[in-house]
């Protein structure tokens, strides 16, 4: 039955029922993958975030920063996104104040003057491309499509389960961090974000000590769990054929096209200067 | 009959251990045989548990000598994937085995791991998730799941694939008394159809009428085994730490399904299904409010108001006022609150929690206790009604300054470098020379707390041991008790308490009762407790949210 639906005449996306999910129960609805897109976004992610390392130039980070936070706004709650938002760019902001205040070589303090905006800028840039990429990645994506997918690449299995591991631990990262900030305004008596404004020193112990615990937990369960489940690359035996359908192959050429844009903006007097040529 | 698990002469000691926390061990267990572990915090049931699934050796690395075999076959020598073929366990925090973000998705990666074929795994999911009652649930994300849909999600995962023993590690930790049945029935079932059972449970009750024998393990020696029945002996629940065992209202036989395989190696339909839930009594009182969310199907406490609460009148419903004859504490009023994008949670609600006498608040899972105990505690706010303290209106933050908690899991309450800090931190909120309250009978109190005061709180608690101990490097149990202990040591005119007798035994269970009991001198306190035994323990009056069960 899985096979009849794909097989026959191409299905209006927009007009066709959705596959049945318990006898179809691989196949996103939407584009009839078996591995519910996840290859995709797989590649956006890993392309985005090597391209932000590539690029230095803030306009076009910023364009790239633009489109990773359109493609993930379809795939994430805004609320989550917008959390994520605020605690990089709190958490930026301390780093940043910090490395403006470092002891200098030649003695006494480097102050904030030295600090250009550029500096300051760039990496906060690249690390929301990077984390608006991992979330719409890790949290619209079936962990087993995911390692479906990875195992079909043929990575050997020491390389393969710590992927699976890390791309999974995200999603548990997140689920974990509004226990922590429960647990921590209960201590404390006052919201999070007062007791980072007027006793920052706290959310050290308060906040960041159980989150590395439990993540480190989390991180010690995650690999038992594959472990008792037998999880290897040839454990996942199910449609290695077809990660990319008809639909996945166009979502792949518009991204590929965005990705070109934020070259071009990088890369804009070049490119300016080869459209003149071409139309002189 | 060929025992389903053989354990000859096991011992067992974990990498730095002084001693061994399973010696001399020699026990078989019968297919179609539910054993339940009891007995202290720290005797041994999980490291039995963690020897037979293979953990203890392969995971922590334990030493260990004799032999553990399933159906002839030694375990130690096979891989943990080879023995989870053979043995399923299902984990005290069920969060800890999945891998996956839904319960289709970990349904259907744990069988393509396990070799199930890709034609039938449409057809397994339709039957499982039908017989589990998970058909509704399967696309949702696993951390939004009740303790009971979890639970339920790793069974199905596991017991697909016919193994020959299943371990459950404090299974009814988190249940709700219709889930608990739910489960008993469950695996009277699955014993009746030849899978040998191993439960380690503190509370025993929800077990009678499903469990066959009994090993009480202590200082990691079995030093009991007998009949399940035998564990109501007094002398033996005072000698061993344990909690009674006695019957529970509408505990009996089971009435489980007559098969669950139809083949060797494959199991056919299954009919897991829980029997259907008890009518709700038309004379069951509530303490909620005029709205339809909360008022249909409403029930009463399953096991009726506590015997300690007798004399305390039951809340009426509609507009609840606390018990007559304690001062006002914290209140309700037309309370309203739903999440984005669900139904409303609760309209309406109006309930008073007065000073002196605790609120057990009562509801199947997923009924909306722990958002009640957020909004209550200004972790979250209400979308309509207010909430008062001493009869003053409060914003979220007011609450969270007044309020102080115990969460389900106490891992990320903890975060001060030794047990003692622990304490000395949460003691240090109350204002210089207030008076201290009611609990661990003392009088007035300095902020900064001297030793002796630490240490008369970590003696009450038993920690005093354990003082200089990282708080992160404590058994569950102990975690438990010490996130108990700074909850109570931090001021506060409202005290929440989630589950708090999860991980404890009978004795520690009594000294939790006590100071919950005493605590509530001096303060509102809102204990959500599925836990019968604590029930009966605290005289409280009970906050029924109504709802369905199971």
């Amino acid at each position: 039955m899985r096979s009849g639906s794909r097989a026959g005449s191409k299905p209006d996306p927009l007009t066709a029922p959705p596959a049945d999910p318990l006898t179809d129960p691989l196949t996103d609805p939407r584009n009839g993958s078996p591995y519910c897109g996840a290859p995709l976004k797989l590649l956006f992610a890993a392309g985005a975030s090597v391209l932000a390392l590539w690029l230095n130039s803030w306009q076009a980070l910023a364009v790239l920063a633009l489109f990773s936070l359109l493609w993930s706004s379809g795939r994430v709650k805004p609320s989550l996104l917008a959390k994520a938002h605020l605690f990089l760019f709190a958490a930026l902001g301390v780093c940043l104040l910090g490395a403006a205040y470092i002891p200098a070589p030649g003695g006494g303090m480097r102050g904030g003057p030295g600090l250009s905006v550029r500096m300051a800028v760039l990496p906060a840039l690249r690390v929301a491309v990077s984390m608006n990429m991992a979330l719409a990645l890790v949290m619209s994506s079936p962990a087993s499509a995911l390692s479906r997918f990875i195992a079909a690449a043929k990575l050997p299995d020491p390389l393969f389960v710590p992927l699976s591991v890390a791309l999974r631990f995200v999603a548990v990262f997140v689920s974990e961090l509004p226990q922590v900030k429960d647990a921590l305004e209960a201590r404390t008596g006052e919201p999070l974000a007062r007791t980072a404004l007027s006793r920052p020193w706290r959310l050290w112990r308060g906040f960041l000590a159980p989150m590395v615990f439990r993540a480190l937990a989390s991180a010690d369960s995650l690999a038992l769990s594959l472990e008792m489940k037998g999880l290897r690359s040839k454990s996942l035996f199910w449609k290695r054929a077809g990660a990319f359908p008809a639909a996945d192959r166009a979502r792949l050429a518009r991204g590929a096209a965005a990705l070109g844009l934020c070259l071009a903006v990088q890369y804009r007097e070049a490119v300016a200067a080869l459209a003149f040529r071409a139309f002189a | 009959m060929k025992p389903a698990l053989a354990v000859e002469g096991a011992s067992l000691r974990y990498p730095l251990a002084e001693a061994p926390s399973l010696s001399g061990l020699d026990l078989e267990v019968y297919p179609g045989e539910l054993l339940v572990l009891a007995g202290r915090s720290g005797g041994g049931k999980s490291t039995f548990m963690r020897m037979v699934n293979g953990l203890a050796y392969r995971h922590y690395r334990a030493e260990s000598s004799g032999s553990v075999k399933v159906l002839g076959a030694e375990l130690k020598d096979k891989s943990l994937y080879e023995i989870s073929q053979r043995v399923s366990s299902v984990f005290q925090n069920p969060e800890d085995q999945f891998f996956a973000l839904t319960p289709r998705d970990e349904m259907l990666l744990s069988w393509e791991c396990r070799g199930v074929p890709e034609s039938e795994a449409g057809e397994m999911l339709e039957r499982w998730s039908v017989a589990l009652g998970l058909k509704g649930v399967l696309d949702r994300p696993l951390n939004l799941l009740s303790s009971g849909e979890k639970q339920k999600t790793v069974l199905a995962s596991q017991l697909a694939l016919s193994p020959s023993v299943l371990l459950l590690d404090e299974p009814s930790s988190n249940l709700d008394p219709a889930s608990r049945r739910s489960l008993a029935e469950s695996l009277a079932a699955l014993k009746r159809e030849g899978l040998a059972v191993v439960v380690a449970d503190h509370r025993l009750r929800w077990l009678c009428g499903a469990a066959d024998r009994a090993l009480v393990l202590d200082g990691g020696k079995a030093v009991w085994l007998g009949p399940f029945d035998g564990l109501a002996d007094p002398g033996l629940v005072g000698r061993w730490g344990l909690r009674r065992a006695g019957p529970i209202t509408g505990c009996g036989t089971p009435p489980g399904p007559a098969a669950l395989r139809d083949g060797p190696g494959r199991p056919r339909w299954p009919a897991l299904t829980a029997s259907p839930p008890a009518p709700a009594s038309a004379s069951a009182p509530t303490a909620t409010g005029s709205g339809a969310p909360l008022t249909a199907g409403a029930r009463q406490v399953p096991a009726g108001p506590p015997p300690g609460s007798a004399g305390l009148p039951t809340v009426p419903g509609g507009l609840a006022p606390g018990p007559a004859g304690f001062p006002p504490g914290v209140e309700f009023r037309e309370l309203g609150f739903g999440f984005p994008g669900a139904a409303p949670l609760f309209e309406g609600l109006s309930a008073e929690l007065p000073v002196g006498v605790p609120a057990l608040v009562s509801g199947p899972n997923g009924r909306g206790k722990t958002t009640l105990m957020r909004l209550a505690s200004g972790l979250l706010s209400p979308r309509a009604g207010e909430i008062r303290f001493g009869g003053e209106p409060l914003n979220a933050r007011g609450r969270l300054a007044r309020s102080s908690l115990v969460f389900q899991i106490a891992d990320r309450q903890l975060c001060m470098g030794t047990v003692q800090d622990e304490i000395r931190e949460a003691w240090k909120a109350w204002p210089r020379g207030s008076a201290r309250g009611a609990e661990h009978g003392k009088p007035g109190r300095p902020g900064r707390p001297s030793e002796a005061e630490v240490e008369g709180v970590l003696e009450y608690w038993g920690l005093a041991g354990l003082a200089l101990r990282h708080p992160q490097s404590l058994s569950g149990g102990e975690k438990q008790r010490l996130a108990l202990a700074a909850a109570m040591a931090r001021p506060s005119e409202l005290l929440c308490l989630d589950e708090p007798s999860t991980g404890l035994d009978g004795a520690n269970l009594a000294l939790a009762a006590g100071a919950v009991t005493a605590a509530a001198g001096g303060r509102s306190v809102m204990l959500i407790t599925h836990d019968e035994d604590l029930g009966e323990l605290v005289p409280s009056f009970p906050l029924d949210l109504g709802g369905e069960e199971g």
